[in-house]
């Protein structure tokens, strides 16, 4: 299972990597330690050149990062800035891999591949994530699971009845439509259902009376490898074009980014604009706390679940049978061999 | 009336004609009286809501029916044009449909509301043919019946066939035997006389300047009476078809025919209206292998050496799409009249 190298991949939520407060991470099974400096983020390989040690359990010195072991200190281009043994010589191989990163949108952006190609323009936007015009609640999860599987899941909420009977599912999906639209490489997984029942629990947070029917949509916006926004709207039933009718909108974000080829970073987010008032501020807070319930609850031991089920074997050489619903993550993942398959030639 | 009248009005002077794929205004009815014309096909007479004319409609045509649940189902006018006082629509509780039919034979009441489309006509009657031949196979009576109706009263000369498989699972006979048009009428089915017991084929005449054939019914009944009409050398613009009494253009699954030519062995398999070309190369015994039917799965892939596919796969990107070197034949079509594929 090959992965895509020239690419802007999630690495952490800002608010993870602080000052003085290095983070570490696998990503493509390669070890990355994240840090903040007076010049900004930086992502090193988290290795030290000289005895291997971590160093990410060192100390962050001024703009550089001391390797815990024998106090080389490396800044965030990589470069070895300190030797404190000797006279100081600094070996001209005394360097660590630095890969571009850029903070944008409350995230943090790693390029993996060739440095010459990281264009920070092709970073997909993620405006709802804006810190300066929105309120954010934010979490993280860890999957022993395979990324596209959690690509899968966002893009097919089909599962949403069966899955989160309990929680966020009101049986009454079934009648949903889903449609995928393809943008370049973007694609576009669209749902709506008509004259939906909430459950009691959302149409309490949605603020509706209870039994309200609702024409609700639940439309996901994938971008490679696997960001995803998903924007939940409902509007009271029977209009023309429920995405147009006055209603209500909710902003939920989906980050995926390969630890290895069978375990997954998972950031999620859901926000609000802060013109709405200070409100939105414990809303948001509120919200990531419920939501990381069935998240962690549900849906994790199910993809972890898929994973042991499936081994180490590739998803389409154990022939899936698949359903009309699994067309926007089954274009997703044909988008993404594409873009792997000519990286590769 | 409605207030939907007006605003439909003003989009007509404002844009001028209004082409079949703008959506039309909405009217609201009642149901007035139903009838029970078989075990499974229901009748069903709709009048204005506040009890005014409703828009005039021309033999052929068709309404939407919204049915709730956002389900929205196409049924043929069957009565006659010349009523301005109600529409009235036949039902079928098809075990196969996807579910609107039988949703509204559920609900069905005196005074029920129901939202409606105003009518549109995608099978239109050419009401100055020297002759016209009406051939209906089970529901597909419907538009027939406001045909019959118009091309009477014109004074025109037809025929219609009416074929189904038991006089109890016909609908409409006995207004058929009260109409005017009684004379013009032919029933065929399995329980009824020997001499009426006809195939499409034996009462389809060749063909000759100024007649024109209307089928509608199942697709397997206008494939065969289509084909057998072009066989004859029938000019396609005087064949005339719609499925069911509903309109295909709206079901992603219909479509018309075509051909498929085998590269390499040059066996020319024709695909009929509304079969899949996995279902046509597999009736030739070419069988193809699917998993899941409707174009997410891409397991029936197939080369394309020449032609235009039709893409109705959600499967192929979109660069794919364009390059129309492959397609899907569980469910995409063609787009030229031949596509010549690439497989052993």
């Amino acid at each position: 299972m090959a992965f895509l190298r020239n690419i802007w991949y999630v690495a952490a939520w800002d608010h993870e990597v602080a000052d003085g407060r290095p983070l570490a991470r696998t990503l493509l099974n390669e070890p990355v330690v994240m840090f903040r400096s007076s010049q900004g983020v930086h992502a090193l390989t988290d290795r030290c050149p000289h005895r291997f040690a971590p160093l990410h359990l060192g100390k962050q010195v001024g703009n550089a990062l001391q390797c815990p072991y024998h106090g080389l200190e490396f800044d965030g281009s990589g470069a070895c800035t300190r030797n404190p043994h000797g006279d100081g010589s600094i070996p001209k191989a005394a360097k660590v891999k630095s890969y571009p990163m850029v903070e944008q949108d409350s995230i943090l952006w790693i390029w993996m591949g060739d440095p010459e190609k990281a264009d920070p323009t092709l970073i997909p936007r993620f405006e709802s994530l804006d810190p300066e015009n929105w309120y954010i609640g934010k979490d993280y999860l860890r999957a022993r699971a395979n990324y596209q599987l959690e690509v899968d899941n966002i893009m097919d909420l089909s599962h949403i009845d069966y899955l989160h009977a309990s929680t966020l599912g009101n049986g009454n999906g079934k009648n949903a439509e889903t449609t995928v639209v393809q943008d370049g490489n973007t694609v576009h997984s669209l749902r709506l259902n008509r004259n939906e029942l909430l459950s009691p629990e959302l149409e309490r947070r949605n603020g509706l009376p209870p039994g309200t029917p609702v024409d609700r949509w639940l439309d996901v916006r994938w971008d490679p490898p696997g960001v995803m926004e998903l924007v939940v709207g409902n509007a009271p039933t029977g209009s023309e074009d429920p995405r147009k009718a006055p209603g209500q909108i909710r902003y939920f974000q989906h980050l995926f980014s390969p630890e290895t080829e069978h375990t997954a970073h998972y950031w999620f987010a859901t926000s609000r604009r802060k013109d709405l008032g200070p409100e939105g501020e414990r809303i948001v807070a509120e919200m990531i706390v419920f939501l990381r319930q069935p998240f962690e609850t549900e849906d994790l031991p199910m993809l972890e679940a898929q994973q042991r089920t499936m081994g180490t074997a590739d998803f389409w050489e154990l022939r899936p049978i698949l359903l009309p619903t699994d067309a926007p993550g089954i274009r997703a993942r044909r988008v993404l061999d594409a873009m792997i398959k000519a990286e590769q030639k | 009336m409605s207030v939907c009248r007006k605003p439909a009005l003003a989009a007509r002077l404002a844009y001028g004609d209004r082409s079949e794929k703008e959506p039309a205004m909405t009217l609201n009815m009642l149901v007035g009286k139903f009838r029970r014309e078989t075990d499974d096909i229901v009748s069903i007479e709709l009048v204005d809501a506040d009890g005014h004319p409703l828009p005039a409609f021309s033999a052929g045509s068709h309404i939407d029916v919204h049915i709730g649940d956002g389900l929205v189902r196409q049924y043929s006018l069957c009565n006659s044009p010349a009523d301005t006082d109600r529409y009235v629509i036949g039902v079928l509780k098809d075990p196969k449909s996807r579910g609107g039919s039988a949703a509204l034979h559920g609900m069905l009441a005196e005074g029920l509301r129901l939202r409606i489309g105003e009518p549109r006509n995608l099978f239109p009657l050419d009401e100055t043919a020297d002759r016209t031949l009406l051939f209906a196979g089970g529901i597909g009576i419907t538009p027939m019946l406001a045909m019959a109706e118009r091309l009477k009263m014109l004074g025109r000369r037809f025929e219609l066939h009416y074929w189904g498989r038991s006089l109890p699972r016909m609908a409409f006979l006995d207004r058929i035997a009260a109409s005017d048009f009684k004379d013009n009428v032919r029933i065929h089915c399995d329980d009824a006389p020997e001499d009426q017991r006809l195939d499409p084929d034996d009462v389809l005449p060749n063909p000759e300047a100024g007649t024109h054939l209307y089928v509608c019914g199942p697709q397997g009944f206008i494939g065969c009476v289509l084909e057998r009409a072009r066989t004859r050398g029938w000019l396609e613009s005087r064949l005339h078809k719609e499925y069911f009494g509903t309109i295909v253009s709206d079901d992603p699954a219909g479509g018309g025919a075509f051909t498929i030519r085998i590269a390499h062995t040059g066996a020319i398999i024709p695909v009929n209206p509304g079969q899949s070309a996995v279902a046509a190369l597999a009736a030739h015994g070419i069988e193809l292998p699917v998993s899941c039917e409707q174009g997410v799965c891409g397991t029936c892939l197939t080369r394309i050496v020449d032609g235009i596919p039709d893409h109705r796969d959600s499967y192929l990107t979109d660069d794919e799409r364009e390059a129309n070197a492959v397609f899907l034949p569980c469910c995409s079509r063609a787009k030229s009249e031949c596509l010549v594929i690439d497989i052993l």
